[in-house]
Parts: C-alpha cells; sequence; structure tokens
C-alpha cells in the first residue's frame, strides 16, 4: 500500500508565552478572552462555506470547479475580501471573480463593484457577469459625466478610460466595495497613471487578477501587493533591503524564503495548471514550425529592406523604430511595403532604391511562401484557424489571400470599438473559418471552440506566444491544440523561432513554465538584444553561432533547477496550493 | 451564542479594550479609534452594524464573517500570545494549577482546527506571602519557579498527545486512502496512455508499408512513452509533497489559576 511519507508532529511557541511567564510577563484576563474567541472564530471562519457553494454548483448557467470556489472562499475568509488572483493562465479567474463579487452581493458585504480591464475585454466581463451570475454590469465609455454613479451599483470600465483626470476624479468621489482590476500586471508600475488611479480609489476591497504578477523583478510584484495591502511590506526600499539580494530585484535572499512565502500566502492565491490536472483535462499542444525556403524575390526584398535598416543602425538610428520596419520585412510582403514607405516618409531610403525594392516586392507576390504553407494547413482540415499577427497590413493582406481561397473571414483588432469586437467574436463563433486577430485579440478573449492557432509573424516577446495560445488552450479545449508557425529562412524571426523558441519547446510550455526561464532572462536574451546581435553579426554564420549560443543558454536554464527565479516560483509560488497556504492564523 | 453574538462580542470588545470611543444607537456603533490604530482600519472613525438589514439602512459597513474589520481585529489578537493569573478565591491560596491553551491544527489536504485546553497543577507550595492585590502585578508570578514552567508544559504536551491519539490516526488513516486513491487515479491516466503508445507502435508495426516510418514513428513514440513515464515519477513525488501531514499543537495562551 502506497502511504504519505511526511508526517511530522510540531508543538510550537511562536509568541513565546514560556519566555514570558519566565519573566513574569503577564496581561489581564480580558486580553486572554479576546485572544480565545479569536481563534474560535477564526476556526468558524475556516469551516465556513460561501453561502452561494451550492446555488452555483447547482445552477446551469456556470460550470464551476473546486478550485475556483475554493479560491474564492479562501479570499472571503483569510483573506478579507482582498487578494492578488494569479492563476496561470485558463484556469478561470473572471469566474472565481465573479464568485466573490455574488458572494459579498448576497452577504450585503458589498453593494458597489466597480470591474477595471483592458477595452477589448469589457463586452466579454459583462457577458460573462451576466450569463453566469445574472449580474448587470454597466459599461462605463469614455465620458463619465453620462452615468449616474449614484443610480446603479455595478460598473465596468477600461484601464485606459478610467485614467483621465475626469474620470478618475468621477471614480474618486464614489466608495467602492470592492473594485476588480483585471489584467492587473499592468499596474505593476508604480510610477504609471493607472498603478496611481487603483491607489487613490476609495474602496474596502481589491482583487487583482494576473497570471504574471512577477515578469521581470520583485519590485513589480511588490508594487501589485502594495495595491492590495498598502504598508504591509513596508517601503520598497525596506522590501528590498530584507529580502532581496541583486541589483536587478530579481533574487529573493534564501533566509527570508519561508517568510516571504508566509507573507504572500495570505496574499496572493496562485493555482497551477498541475494542480487542476486531475480534475480539468487539459488538451495537448503541438506545434507545427515552418522555417520556409524562399523565393528569390522574397529573399531580395528582405535583404533589401535588411541593408538598409542595418545601414541606418551602424548610423546611429533609434533602435527601436529600426526594430518595427525589420519587424514588418519579417511579417509579410504587404507589411515589408508598409516598411519600404516609412523608410522613405523618413528619409531612411533613396527614390531609386525605394523604387527598385516596391518592384521586388511586387514581384515577390507572385510566390508567397509563408501564405502557401498557410493555405496548405489548412487545407487539410476544415477546422476554425485563430491567426496572429502584430500588423495591421499583414492582416488586412492575409484576410484577402484567404477570402480569394474561398475561406470566411472576421478579422479582430485595437481598431474597433466594444461593439464591433463582440461582433466579431460572434461571427467567429457561429460563421466564418478564420479569425485575424492583431495583439489586441492576445489578451483575455476566449476561444476554446477553435484548435488551431497560426503565427502568422512572431511576436519578439515569449509571453505573448503564451497570450496568443492561452486564447484557445483553456479550460473547456475539447481538442489537442495545434500551432502553426512560419518564417522564411535567414530572417530574424527564423533564428527565433528554430534557434530560441523551438529549442525550449517553447510552444508547449505554459506561463507557468515560461515564468522560470524567461523572468529572469532578458539580460542576456531581449528582443532589442536579439536586433543588435542580427544587425551586428556580419555573416550568417556569426548569426547562427550567436543565436545558438542564446538558445543553449535558455536550454540550460531551462534545466537549471536551482536557477534563482525557478528556486523563487518553487519555493513560494509553487506552493500557493489552495490545501497548503493560509491555514495558520 | 450565535456566530453573531460572538463576532458582536469580540469586535466589540476588542475596540472597549483599546479604549475607543463608542456609542450604540439602534445597532449603528460609531466607533472612534485611537490614534495608534488609524493605520490599520485606515480611518479615525468607523460606523458598523452587525445586522445585515442595519447596515443597508443606515449606509454602515457590516460586520459578519468574510468582512475586513473582523479579519483585521483577529489578525491583532491572535498573536497577544496572552498569559493571565486568574483567581479563584479572595482567600488564601492553597494551590494552583497552569492551564495551557492550545491552537491544535491537523494540516493535509484536509484540516481540521480545534482549541484545547490541559490543566497541569503545580508541583510546589505557593508561597505563605501572597495576596491578591500582589496577583494583578507582573512581578507577582516570579515566585513561579523555571523547572515547574518547562515540567507542567512537558507534562500538557504529552497529555495533549495523548488526547489526540485517536483523532491523529483517524486523520492519517483517512489521509493515507485519499493519498492511495489519487495515485491511483493520476498514475492510471498516465498507464493508460503509456499503453494507447504502445498499442499505437503495434498498430504501425502491423499497418504501415513503410519500414523507414514504422521505425520513425517507433522512435517518435517512444520518445513519448519515455516523457510521460518521467511525468509519472514527478507526480508521484509531487503527491507525496501536496499530501504530508503535520500535526500543530500550538501554544497560544496560558492560564496561571489560584484557588
Amino acid at each position: 500500500m502506497n502511504e504519505i511519507e511526511h508526517v511530522s508532529t510540531r508543538f510550537p511557541d511562536r509568541f513565546g508565552i514560556k519566555d514570558s511567564m519566565r519573566k513574569g510577563v503577564m496581561q489581564n484576563q480580558e486580553f486572554l478572552d479576546l485572544t480565545l474567541k479569536s481563534y474560535d472564530l477564526y476556526i468558524h471562519l475556516q469551516r465556513q462555506k460561501l453561502s452561494i457553494t451550492e446555488s452555483i454548483k447547482t445552477s446551469k448557467d456556470i460550470s464551476v470547479f473546486d478550485h475556483q470556489i475554493l479560491a474564492a472562499q479562501k479570499i472571503k475568509n483569510d483573506m478579507g475580501g482582498s487578494a492578488i488572483l494569479a492563476d496561470e493562465v485558463g484556469l478561470g479567474k473572471t469566474v472565481e471573480a465573479g464568485i466573490l463579487i455574488k458572494e459579498f452581493l448576497v452577504t450585503g458585504l458589498a453593494k458597489k463593484i466597480l470591474i477595471l480591464t483592458p477595452p477589448s475585454l469589457l463586452s466579454q466581463w459583462k457577458d460573462e457577469m451576466l450569463s453566469k451570475f445574472n449580474l448587470d454590469f454597466l459599461i462605463c465609455g469614455h465620458d463619465l459625466r453620462d452615468v449616474d454613479l449614484d443610480l446603479h451599483d455595478l460598473f465596468l470600465m477600461s484601464h485606459s478610460s478610467a485614467v483621465f483626470p475626469k474620470q478618475s476624479d468621477m471614480l474618486n468621489s464614489v466608495f467602492w466595495d470592492i473594485v476588480v482590476v483585471d489584467e492587473a500586471h499592468s499596474m505593476k508600475n508604480s510610477m504609471t497613471a493607472k498603478h496611481r488611479l487603483v491607489r487613490h480609489l476609495s474602496k474596502r476591497n481589491i482583487l487583482l487578477l494576473t497570471a504574471t504578477p512577477l515578469q521581470n523583478n520583485l519590485e513589480e510584484l511588490y508594487n501589485l501587493i502594495d495595491l492590495v495591502r498598502p504598508g504591509h511590506l513596508g517601503t520598497w526600499k525596506q522590501f528590498r533591503n530584507r529580502y532581496v539580494t541583486d541589483h536587478a530585484s530579481r533574487t529573493i535572499n534564501v533566509a527570508f524564503r519561508d517568510e516571504i512565502q508566509r507573507i504572500l500566502s495570505g496574499i496572493v492565491i496562485r493555482t497551477t495548471r498541475q494542480e487542476v490536472r486531475k480534475y480539468i483535462k487539459f488538451t495537448d499542444r503541438i506545434p507545427h514550425t515552418r522555417i520556409l525556403k524562399p523565393s528569390s524575390q522574397e529573399a531580395d526584398l528582405y535583404d533589401g529592406i535588411t541593408k538598409i535598416v542595418r545601414g541606418q543602425y551602424l548610423s546611429g538610428t533609434d533602435t527601436f523604430v529600426l526594430m518595427i520596419y525589420q519587424k514588418l520585412a519579417s511579417s509579410s510582403i504587404e507589411a515589408s511595403k508598409k516598411a519600404l514607405y516609412k523608410l522613405k516618409s523618413n528619409k531612411m531610403i533613396s527614390d531609386d532604391k525605394y523604387d527598385e525594392l516596391m518592384y521586388v516586392a511586387n514581384r515577390a507576390f507572385s510566390v508567397d511562401s509563408k501564405m502557401s504553407a498557410l493555405l496548405n494547413a489548412m487545407n487539410n482540415t476544415s477546422s476554425k484557424f485563430l491567426i496572429f499577427t502584430e500588423f495591421y497590413a499583414t492582416q488586412d493582406y492575409v484576410a484577402e489571400e484567404l477570402s480569394k481561397n474561398g475561406y470566411s473571414v472576421t478579422l479582430f483588432n485595437g481598431k474597433m470599438n466594444t461593439d464591433e469586437r463582440l461582433d466579431s467574436i460572434k461571427q467567429f463563433k457561429e460563421d466564418t473559418n478564420v479569425m485575424i486577430s492583431t495583439s489586441a485579440g492576445g489578451e483575455g478573449q476566449n476561444f476554446q471552440f477553435c484548435h488551431n492557432v497560426v503565427n502568422y509573424d512572431l511576436p519578439w516577446n515569449p509571453m505573448k506566444i503564451e497570450q496568443r495560445i492561452g486564447r484557445v488552450h483553456r479550460i473547456g479545449q475539447q481538442h489537442d491544440v495545434h500551432i502553426f508557425n512560419f518564417a522564411l529562412e535567414g530572417t530574424i524571426e527564423s533564428y527565433i523561432l528554430e534557434l530560441l523558441y523551438t529549442k525550449i519547446n517553447l510552444f508547449k510550455m505554459t506561463l507557468g513554465d515560461m515564468d522560470l526561464i524567461f523572468e529572469d532572462s532578458w539580460g542576456g536574451g531581449s528582443p532589442y538584444s536579439w536586433f543588435k546581435q542580427y544587425m551586428d553579426a556580419e555573416t550568417e554564420q556569426e548569426r547562427k553561432n550567436q543565436f545558438s549560443a542564446l538558445g543553449i543558454d535558455w536550454s540550460n536554464r531551462k534545466k537549471n533547477v536551482s536557477n534563482t527565479v525557478l528556486d523563487f516560483n518553487t519555493s513560494v509560488f509553487k506552493n500557493f496550493d489552495l490545501s497548503t497556504i493560509g491555514k495558520s492564523p | 451564542m450565535s456566530t453573531r453574538n460572538d463576532i458582536q462580542d469580540l469586535v466589540m470588545g476588542f475596540f472597549r479594550t483599546i479604549g475607543s470611543d463608542i456609542s450604540d444607537v439602534g445597532g449603528v456603533h460609531a466607533i472612534g479609534i485611537p490614534e495608534e490604530y488609524h493605520n490599520v482600519f485606515g480611518t479615525d472613525r468607523l460606523k458598523i452594524a452587525f445586522d445585515e438589514s442595519v447596515s443597508s439602512k443606515h449606509d454602515c459597513e457590516l460586520v459578519t464573517l468574510g468582512s475586513r474589520i473582523l479579519l483585521q481585529i483577529i489578525e491583532i489578537c491572535i498573536p497577544k500570545g496572552p498569559i493571565a493569573l486568574k483567581t479563584m478565591s479572595t482567600d488564601t491560596y492553597k494551590k494552583a494549577i497552569i492551564r495551557y491553551h492550545f491552537f491544535t491544527h491537523f494540516s493535509g489536504r484536509r484540516d481540521d482546527f480545534m482549541l484545547e485546553h490541559v490543566d497541569v497543577a503545580l508541583d510546589f507550595i505557593l508561597p505563605s506571602s501572597m495576596d491578591v492585590d500582589n496577583t494583578h502585578n507582573p512581578s507577582s508570578i516570579r515566585w513561579l519557579p523555571p523547572k515547574e514552567i518547562t515540567r507542567t508544559y512537558t507534562v500538557a504536551t504529552n497529555q495533549l498527545e495523548q488526547f489526540y491519539n485517536d483523532k491523529t490516526e483517524l486523520f492519517l488513516n483517512r489521509a493515507n486512502q485519499e493519498f492511495e486513491k489519487e495515485l491511483k487515479t493520476v498514475l492510471s491516466q498516465h498507464d493508460s496512455r503509456i499503453r494507447e503508445l504502445d498499442d499505437s507502435i503495434h498498430q504501425k508495426d502491423i499497418n504501415s508499408d513503410s519500414y523507414e516510418k514504422s521505425r520513425e514513428f517507433r522512435f517518435k513514440t517512444i520518445e513519448k512513452i519515455e516523457e510521460i513515464a518521467k511525468q509519472r515519477e514527478n507526480i508521484a513525488d509531487t503527491l507525496q509533497e501536496k499530501h504530508k501531514i503535520l500535526f500543530n499543537y500550538e501554544l497560544i495562551a496560558c492560564e496561571i489559576i489560584l484557588a
């Protein structure tokens, strides 16, 4: 028979009662009575289920999982209604927030609620709150003057609208029982208007929802915690001096690991896929990476643009602008034309060269390798495809080409207003084969009804890859998810794809896994440094060597379990299992 | 006593103890917070009610299970670790006992919490000079020899452990059953996946017309099987870690009772 191996018994005296007795120190009986009553109520709280548990479990409008109810219960009973909900992508943070909101409304603990989300998620939140919890939130647009904040109690607003001074003044005039902030990692910088807005709102409880509470350094996590429990960790300087050991604020002092875990466990809830795997079936991720041989026109076009960009790079032009041009050149032929146009507008290319490359570009359409590969991938199946690109030019071009080939296409992008986005999602769900989305579609939207993701061009930030895949690879996905990645041989994307992302099997990693590598990786591998390496290398071999070296470094990071960030995650976050946190008062 | 009364008792008791200025009008309690607690409650004045209808009618904060104020007060009171002297008679004292209060927490995939106290009689004769007034002076328990504290505490923890013997055994048995069941479920998922992959190799061997393709498939599938087998091992370790059990008997308060 298999038995539990770790069984221990302890008799702690963490308040030093025996020592106090030896010293003769005493309090009065009233203190003692209060302490015993507190423990009594604490035990009562621990045994207390949410009052809506049964109704929500039997509701036909919503399927809830144990971890979601437990998370809401823990926030209510252990955390006083305020917390950072940091579950990995796709585990249903919105539902957890909904359960908590409903519970607080039903028990009279809350009345006035404000949800702040990225603009693209407003409709989805409204829909989910209404359909799953029968809560009718009012979406506030850019102008709060039209909204009577006294007349309604439940409000939804985008982060970006809320930061306008007039809006924030109005929001500040109300006392909110609960403020929910979705995609709260955008509040991680304490100097930003978004962070200040949330900090200054008058509120009783706050819920921050983010899958990545720690992306680059511990100050980000500190800033989020400081929004939930202001002053709880002292100042950043005090926190850093005590808990952080390196200049980049990425390494936790091992001597205080247990202490910080105890502190965080009272503020952060983090459920991982691994923990819920026994009752939620997660399907597989199957990457299909194609490094394509470019046609001679495609190669000429890319090389031509790269040569101009390199010339500008060597003459000291702003690297970030040049990176955009290089990304455009990798994205599609249409986007390459856009790059040429921009280079011309900024007088970085001669008229003759512009005309010459435009001519090459127009001829390159005749053999579009990426488009052929895409059509080929789509040809073998009738299922839906969610195609991502970073650029509008590529979005329009791919849409046109697919339409020509008989596919029904829906677009989704940041230019659309809320209603248009909602329509788009509905169309994709009900009618069309394909959705082509820019990065705006990468956050928060749920597309479980589709199981093919295409990275037509490649985000240079690995976290964005996960955000894209996470749209379809989440609770409710019934099929294995196929991820198609295309790049032309010799392009910077081909190096990133082949020598970095594929090397570490990035497309099969969830955010939890990615945290292990990338939170600490930017020093040696930021998009900025990749671009520099690509530009500085004089030969193809040199480029290959540099990217290979970086790939090996990443691979080693993945293997190296003593990596400091991994250590932080495994010792601090990984133990944020609902069965182990927040149990000791 | 109902939970609501318990909550009201604790909250109002706490505010009285810290010297708050309190008024109660129709169930609405207006509380002036002493300056040293302004930071804790984020205000110098609270208007609270313990009844939902009162709270709703008078637009004041409801204090019930799950409310922030209640949790804040619990958080303040719990780490006090108080020691108090209790006198059962106004006359001279003939005997003394120490009452140790423990917070018992059995922790595993499930949790059990209990409050328990154990009384241990002192093993020495009380000084004849003791009187009631002195007992409220902190120095008054200097008469308690340190070795008596050590001895009584050991007796108390032994008694406690003995008292919980059956409960710990029951808790452990149940936890072992759950662990075994979960392990079996998780491992069987992996085993069946491995079997499926094994079968697929066999099927491929039978159906494939190309030796090369069949060979390639075999190698790829074996890689997958190895990966799953590795995951299987890791999961067993992870489950051991998650099912670990702690019987925690924490000393939380102490009363010295003179009778």
